[in-house]
């Protein structure tokens, strides 16, 4: 007689992000292997990412070997504004997918020499929301929120604040034009991520961008440090 | 919007255990949501109906256990749950909690089957 066998449960208990932790693990080992120092940048679209790489690369590139990762949906016009920079760039399109997740950066890497490196920028999707899930073995990730955004992202974002090392709130020149609460979005960040580092700029003017970079600048050495020993 | 990114990586779970296990078949799944795993639930069962086709979980049930945010309080000893908007303790606004459950995103079990039926 035939009789049709009852489905058996099974315990699995696998982490749904475990592939790309091990591509992100894999990465890590070039980056601490060449002893460069790899940030990963996060913010909403349009909060000013690009603007603070370019300012950025133009204050560090005398003293560091620098080079980017652009990563976006589609067009290479963010690869074009950082190429300006004589800085090697590498423009990676998602197509459609809303984040870069390690297996990208993972190919991406072909297009450099490490070794030749102090630190590699890779900047991310815009995007609040994915980016955080998705480890790329980088240092540290690095948000950028903007003052015309909301002071409550926050509270609505938690993952990529909790994420985060460091946060700068970006176009400060801006804040006498917004409704925003620059103590109650920092106390919110705070609260999510008590050792998370602000830092209060305008990638536009200039203004406060000296701390971020002597903060990037001790990142850089610490890295470096590492190898050495 | 990366739910697809998850159901993929699902699916590639499940197909391992079924390996594991030596199933041809995959008929149910059950998968922990933590409330702050940036995973909306909805939108993962969408996807995962959508890329099950062709697989060892093609006529797989999903069960998506959405499991609340539980936060300790070290300031005054309090332990429950939280809205994930809200940062800090519900019973002394102290911050910062640390997070007790609510960053789940896994695969918890599968429930396979033999695809024949066999003779006794």
């Amino acid at each position: 007689m035939l009789e049709l066998h009852d489905a058996e449960e099974i315990p699995v208990g696998a982490d749904l992000l475990a592939t790309n932790a091990k591509a992100a693990l894999h990465n890590r080992e070039h980056f601490l292997g060449h002893g460069v120092y790899v940030l990963n940048l996060m913010s909403g679209p349009g909060a000013g990412k690009t603007t603070l790489l370019e300012r950025t690369l133009d204050a560090l590139a005398p003293r560091y070997r620098l080079a980017v990762i652009e990563g976006d949906v589609q067009t290479r016009h963010d690869a074009d504004r950082i190429a300006r920079h004589g800085v090697p760039v590498h423009q990676i399109n998602t197509g459609g997918a809303c984040h870069l997740d390690a297996r990208l950066v993972h190919q991406a890497l072909d297009h450099f020499e490490l070794g030749a490196l102090d630190a590699l920028i890779i900047e991310n999707v815009g995007n609040l929301v994915c980016p955080a899930e998705f480890d790329l073995g980088e240092h540290d990730k690095v948000m950028v929120l903007s003052v015309t955004e909301g002071h409550d992202k926050p509270q609505k974002y938690p993952v990529m604040f909790h994420a985060a090392r460091a946060l700068l709130l970006n176009k400060m020149d801006l804040l006498p034009h917004v409704d925003f609460d620059v103590a109650y979005a920092e106390r919110a960040a705070r609260a999510l991520n008590l050792d998370l580092e602000i830092f209060r700029v305008s990638a536009r003017s200039g203004e406060g961008l000296d701390a971020w970079y002597r903060w990037l600048e001790a990142r850089i050495g610490k890295a470096q440090r590492h190898l050495d020993h | 919007m990366h739910e697809a990114s998850i159901a993929e990586a699902l699916l590639e779970q499940i197909a391992e255990a079924a390996l594991r296990h030596g199933a041809r078949r995959v008929v149910g799944a059950r998968v922990a949501v933590g409330a702050l795993s940036a995973v909306e639930p909805q939108a993962l069962a969408f996807a995962f109906e959508v890329m099950r086709a062709g697989t060892v979980a093609a006529a797989c049930e999903l069960v998506i256990e959405e499991r609340p945010l539980v936060v300790s309080c070290a300031a005054c000893g309090h332990s429950g749950p939280q809205d994930p908007r809200e940062p800090g303790c519900p019973r002394c606004q102290a911050v910062p909690v640390s997070v007790v459950s609510g960053r789940e995103l896994c695969l918890v079990s599968v429930d396979v089957e033999d695809d024949d039926a066999r003779a006794t």
